[in-house]
């Protein structure tokens, strides 16, 4: 066995998950290399020294935690860039439903299909209605789901989100319920009144 | 061993002081996979934080398929590198200063002085070898090493195959060792002396 290859099952071995095999012919190389010995040793150092660098979570951490969640749900205001987008959006309403936002002061942020997707692989479970309701009711805005990349929304300003999926920042309600008209995507609503809108992207 | 699926169940029932004991039960591991990540108290504070808001308010989307552990490890592991691709966008050139390093603590309350001063030295030089890790190669020896995940857990939390995860700790751990030598951590040069002299007898 070369040095290399020792050195993969060196590791394997402190991570107890080399097969039995993997263990005795590392077992016979170590009896006869002094150089994978001392990084065994080496490796077995850094693993404990790394180990004993953990601490207590400090003890206000719990308290902090349940003092967030029981706050009463405040409604989430958009970011600001947000909102001169959806102000300057709303000025153009009625002009055209696919108004073109290439502006770069106005369209910050734009995800291209892959990295839409990319980022809904690092997602363990998405339910992508449950998510679209959770956002309607916590941003009193219209949310529409989309499970492909329509170029009607691609030029939106778009954010990822922790919980999967991508959500655009429509102009307003009539863009979410053009989606649904045009694509048949399900439209979730708090009130007939909410104009700020989103298109929630999903696989 | 507190009952998780009973507590998720209360959680979603609508009981929020039910969740301070999944926070309990996991605040210990969430600030280290923080703190590790981050390399600073404070920031892992917060990011633990809000990572456990995150888990509360995406709790429903736990489908309970994988491990209660493994989605909040994920969620943890996404918020923290959220967390530095944004702190490394903000200051895309800005260098580690001395004062930024941790001051760590010796938990050992009985060494002399002198016993404390390397101690907390040999603590500081393993804490900052980690931070001078990719951030690639700091992740998969923090869920290895310090939460001690199998490398299916790893592999379901970073989105790696099994193989993958394997060769990248085995990298990740000669990395450490380069930077630990060329940190001359006289406990390292010691303890790698010592297994020769032991050879040798
Ligand atoms: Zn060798």
């Amino acid at each position: 066995m070369k040095c290399e290859e020792a050195l993969l099952l060196i590791s394997g071995h402190l991570d107890h998950a080399n097969t039995i095999e993997e263990e005795a012919a590392l077992q016979a190389h170590l009896s006869t290399c002094s150089a994978c010995r001392d990084v065994l040793q080496a490796f077995e150092y850094a693993d404990q020294g790394i180990a004993d660098l953990q601490e207590k979570a400090p003890e206000d951490l719990c308290d902090r935690v349940m003092e967030q969640i029981s706050q009463p749900k405040k409604k989430k205001h958009l970011r600001p860039w947000l909102g001169v987008v959806a102000a300057a959006l709303l000025l153009v309403v009625g002009v055209s439903a696919t108004v073109d936002l290439q502006e770069e002061n106005i369209v910050p942020q734009t995800a291209t299909v892959s990295e839409a997707y990319s980022v809904q692989r690092s997602v363990v479970q998405v339910d992508a209605d449950a998510l679209a309701q959770q956002i309607s009711r916590e941003r009193d805005a219209v949310v529409a789901v989309v499970r492909e990349m329509y170029y009607e929304i691609e030029t939106y300003p778009c954010e990822t989100l922790e919980e999967g999926g991508v959500l655009y920042a429509l102009p307003d309600h009539n863009a979410a319920v053009l989606l649904h008209e045009t694509y048949g995507c399900a439209i979730y609503e708090p009130n007939e009144n909410s104009d700020t809108a989103y298109a929630l992207l999903v696989p | 061993m507190i009952n998780e699926k009973s507590i998720i169940d209360q959680v979603l029932q609508g009981n929020d002081e039910a969740f301070a004991e999944l926070v309990k039960a996991y605040e210990d591991k969430v600030y280290n996979l923080c703190l590790r990540m981050c390399s600073d108290r404070e920031d892992a504070r917060d990011l633990a934080q809000e990572a456990f808001v995150k888990a509360w308010r995406g709790l429903r989307f736990y489908k309970q398929e994988s491990a209660f552990s493994t989605w909040l490890f994920r969620l943890t592991t996404n918020v923290c590198i959220d967390y530095l691709r944004q702190k490394k966008r903000r200051s895309a050139v800005s260098l580690t200063t001395d004062d930024e390093l941790l001051q760590l603590d010796v938990p050992d309350p009985s060494p002399t002085p002198e016993e404390q001063v390397q101690q907390t030295m040999a603590r500081q030089t393993v804490a900052s070898a980690m931070e001078q890790l990719e951030e690639e190669f700091r992740t998969v020896l923090t869920l290895r090493v310090v939460e001690e995940l199998s490398y299916e857990e790893i592999a379901e939390i970073l989105d790696l195959k099994v193989g993958t995860v394997k060769s990248r700790l085995a990298r990740a751990r000669e990395k450490i060792k380069k930077i630990l030598l060329k940190s001359g951590n006289d406990l390292f040069d010691h303890s790698v002396k010592k297994n020769r002299e032991e050879d040798a007898l």
